[in-house]
């Protein structure tokens, strides 16, 4: 584990810039849609997941640092401690960068399972920290954002899939 | 091997450990800044003017499409709707006579006492556009700031009750913190009895509790809970909440009651902002 790095294989497209760009904007974005109340704890984070899925497929652009970045957005649109969802976000990114190269070459439906770990992970960080800085209490109802996150992850993996093209398999 | 310009044999920079490692050390600083000393203020106000623009941008299509909605509502809910309105005019309007009456001869008989008038404050309707992703946050926003005369501090209430308090004010929008946040209370009074006692949220979506009642207080359930007006921020005898379980266990110090607050931020997007403004010049 001591050799693992941030980089690893890629998508090799044009303008990706932009369009990761934009993705993670159109995420953050839905985040702040209206929702009904007591709908609230079904939620799920898109960005977070958008975020997973350009650290899968783009890691040299999405590591570590940026979705430190990004989850300090979702704090400022959040209303919650800065730092909350920045250091989840960070540890999220980190267990996916892990298993990487593998998550690259599998099918959407095989890295539902990987995603919804990763998602029960910040799920827990972000609680954890709630808890430490002494906001929350009843935390069970949180965790079943993680089960719609991981449901929205096809679509959003086949929507982003759609934007770049096809993805070339790893070269050996 | 094929030429990859993304591959290096040896990787430079630092390796994700060390890079989460930083990252996490820059969490734990920011947290703490944030949480124990409040100095982010700037920071924040300058986000939420650019959150706030996002969330407007977002938001248009989905009102739009309710205005539309609502253009296209029968004509038959409407009829039967403005003639539910037109009786409750007629009642409230019955009441208000009765009120302004009653205001009179109330400042007429304070004057005669030469005790200080009540005023009530000037208000300011505004409208939720936010509630935060975390459930358990009992936070709103709402679309008015500072640049429209919101202050920290003011009491917020819907034409059933109060619902909280305004927290955070930013240029274009306010942080409401409601009265069910476990960290809010409310000095208030019995409206049956007179006797005062303070609520606090319990961090539900409803529920609030009396809390230092000893067990032979004079409380049943149905009792309508009002604010005393004690603490100088809210204005006296808005209505809180009703209480809807009493328990005298007498293994317990204190009296266990139950509330359940009247306001509620889940049945409609409007709100009242009453300017409890600190200058009481500014107040009326």
């Amino acid at each position: 584990m001591s050799m693992i790095s941030p980089k690893g294989v890629s998508i090799l497209t044009r303008q990706h810039g932009w369009l990761i760009a934009s993705s993670l904007l159109i995420a953050l974005a839905c985040n702040l849609l209206p929702w009904q109340v007591n709908l609230l704890w079904l939620r799920p984070d898109f960005l977070l997941l958008v975020t997973l899925y350009w650290a899968i497929y783009q890691p040299n652009d999405i590591g570590i640092g940026s979705a430190w970045w990004l989850g300090l957005a979702e704090d400022m649109a959040d209303g919650a401690h800065l730092g909350q969802h920045a250091l989840a976000y960070a540890v999220a990114v980190y267990a996916i960068t892990l298993f990487q190269r593998r998550l690259y070459n599998f099918p959407p439906w095989q890295q539902i399972l990987p995603i919804m770990v990763t998602l029960l992970i910040e799920q827990l960080m972000t609680v954890l920290i709630a808890t430490f800085v002494g906001d929350s209490r009843q935390a069970l109802l949180y965790f079943f954002a993680v089960l719609t996150g991981s449901l929205c992850w096809i679509p959003i993996w086949y929507l982003l899939r759609i934007q770049h093209g096809p993805i070339l398999p790893r070269q050996q | 091997m094929a030429t990859h310009s993304h591959q290096d044999l040896f990787p430079h920079g630092l390796s994700a450990s060390a890079k989460l490692l930083v990252y996490l050390l820059l969490s734990i600083v920011l947290i703490t800044v944030d949480a124990r000393f409040h100095v982010l203020k700037p920071i924040r106000t300058a986000a939420s003017v650019a959150v706030f623009s996002l969330q407007e941008t977002v938001q248009k299509p989905w009102l739009g499409w309710r205005k539309m909605d609502a253009f296209f509502t029968q004509q038959n809910q409407l009829l039967h709707d403005n003639q539910n309105l037109r009786q409750q005019r007629v009642l409230w309007h019955l009441s208000q006579q009765r009120v302004n009456h009653l205001e009179q001869e109330n400042q007429h008989l304070r004057a005669l006492l030469a005790l200080q008038q009540h005023h009530f404050p000037q208000s300011h309707a505004a409208e939720i556009i936010g509630v935060p992703r975390d459930p358990y946050e009992r936070k709103i926003t709402i679309d008015q700031g500072s640049q429209q005369g919101i202050q920290a501090g003011s009491a917020v209430m819907d034409e059933a009750g109060l619902i909280g308090q305004v927290t955070r004010v930013y240029p274009l929008t306010s942080e409401i913190t409601l009265m069910t946040d476990k960290d809010q209370s409310v000095p208030i009074q019995i409206n049956r009895t007179g006797e005062r006692a303070i609520l606090f949220g319990d961090g539900s979506n409803h529920g609030a509790t009396l809390r230092y009642l000893p067990n032979n207080t004079d409380i049943r359930v149905g009792d309508l809970l009002v604010t005393s007006g004690l603490d100088g921020l809210y204005p006296a005898g808005l209505p809180v909440a009703t209480v809807t379980h009493v328990d005298f266990a007498s293994n317990r110090a204190f009296a266990l009651v139950v509330c359940q607050t009247l306001g509620a931020v889940d049945r409609n997007r409007h709100v009242l902002i009453l300017n409890t403004a600190k200058n009481p010049g500014q107040a009326h």
